[in-house]
């Protein structure tokens, strides 16, 4: 994950939302908090990971351009979910229209007090990991450390898939709580 | 069972797209949202938060220059006439 800053860990969404009329940081916070939660959003919608980092991301920039929208009855984490899916309908759509060849992924290198800190979260995350039960941490294990997809995991354990999916659910909240307590 | 009565199982159905009837239930339901956010902790496949800032504070400059360059072509334009009132008269 990125660096932070420190002060807007404490906000809610909403309080994020009005800071971000005075600092741009706070909604670099928004983007922290709800990345993983935008890309999956667009993933399910387009099936495609290349296309579906560029519809998180653009749907992070349309948020943050429309943010004198928002209206904060409604959830931050809905409204981004909504924007994420319409933007993926309109990948789809235009992908099927005009059919492109997909470029090969590029990855900026981190930089060293980047590695520095992913180092450290990695030591503390291995230390939680190894306070699970056990029937959470094999799934958990198989699915972060050694990539393999839910259907992989349910074959090599031979655990049906939404067991799976509901223990790696389970191990991390565990473990949540467990990087609430370091952060 | 979620107070939404919406299942674990079909929920991961949606995720597979193998059932698009919940998109709008989605939508609006904090509990599936909160299920699913905990479903896809990690899936993004790199931080977007340096791209995403970068990203809006360029198109942000990009309005600054166009009002800009907006600007001068009026001040050149109202320099212009006024000149050419100017040379009239004399």
């Amino acid at each position: 994950m990125g660096q932070t800053d420190k002060r807007w860990l404490e906000l809610t969404d909403a309080e994020l939302v009005a800071q971000c009329q005075h600092d741009i940081g706070a909604f670099g916070e928004i983007v922290r908090r709800h990345q993983d939660f935008v890309y999956g959003a667009a993933l399910r919608v387009v099936r495609n990971p290349t296309i579906a980092e560029d519809v998180a991301q653009e749907a992070f920039v349309r948020a943050y351009k429309a943010l004198p929208e928002f209206r904060y009855e409604s959830q931050v984490r809905s409204w981004l979910y909504r924007i994420a899916t319409n933007l993926g309908l309109n990948a789809v759509t235009r992908r099927r229209e005009f059919p492109q060849t997909e470029l090969p992924e590029f990855r900026p290198e981190p930089s060293p007090e980047r590695r520095v800190e992913r180092v450290m979260l990695r030591e503390h995350f291995d230390r939680a990991v190894q306070e699970l039960s056990e029937d959470l941490r094999t799934p958990l294990v198989m699915r972060e450390y050694e990539g393999m997809t839910y259907q992989q995991i349910a074959d090599a354990t031979g655990l049906p898939l939404n067991t799976v999916r509901t223990r790696i659910l389970r191990a991390r909240r565990a473990l949540r709580s467990a990087m609430e307590a370091w952060r | 069972m979620r107070e939404c009565g919406i299942t674990d199982d079909r929920l991961f159905g949606f995720v597979d797209g193998l059932d698009e009837t919940l998109d709008e239930h989605v939508a609006g339901c904090d509990e599936c949202q909160t299920f699913l956010a905990d479903l896809w902790i990690g899936e993004a496949p790199h931080d977007f938060t340096e791209p995403v800032l970068r990203q809006i504070r360029f198109d942000e400059f990009l309005v600054a220059a166009a009002k800009l360059g907006i600007d001068v072509l009026g001040a050149m334009g109202r320099a212009f006439i006024e000149l050419s009132i100017e040379s009239d008269d004399s």
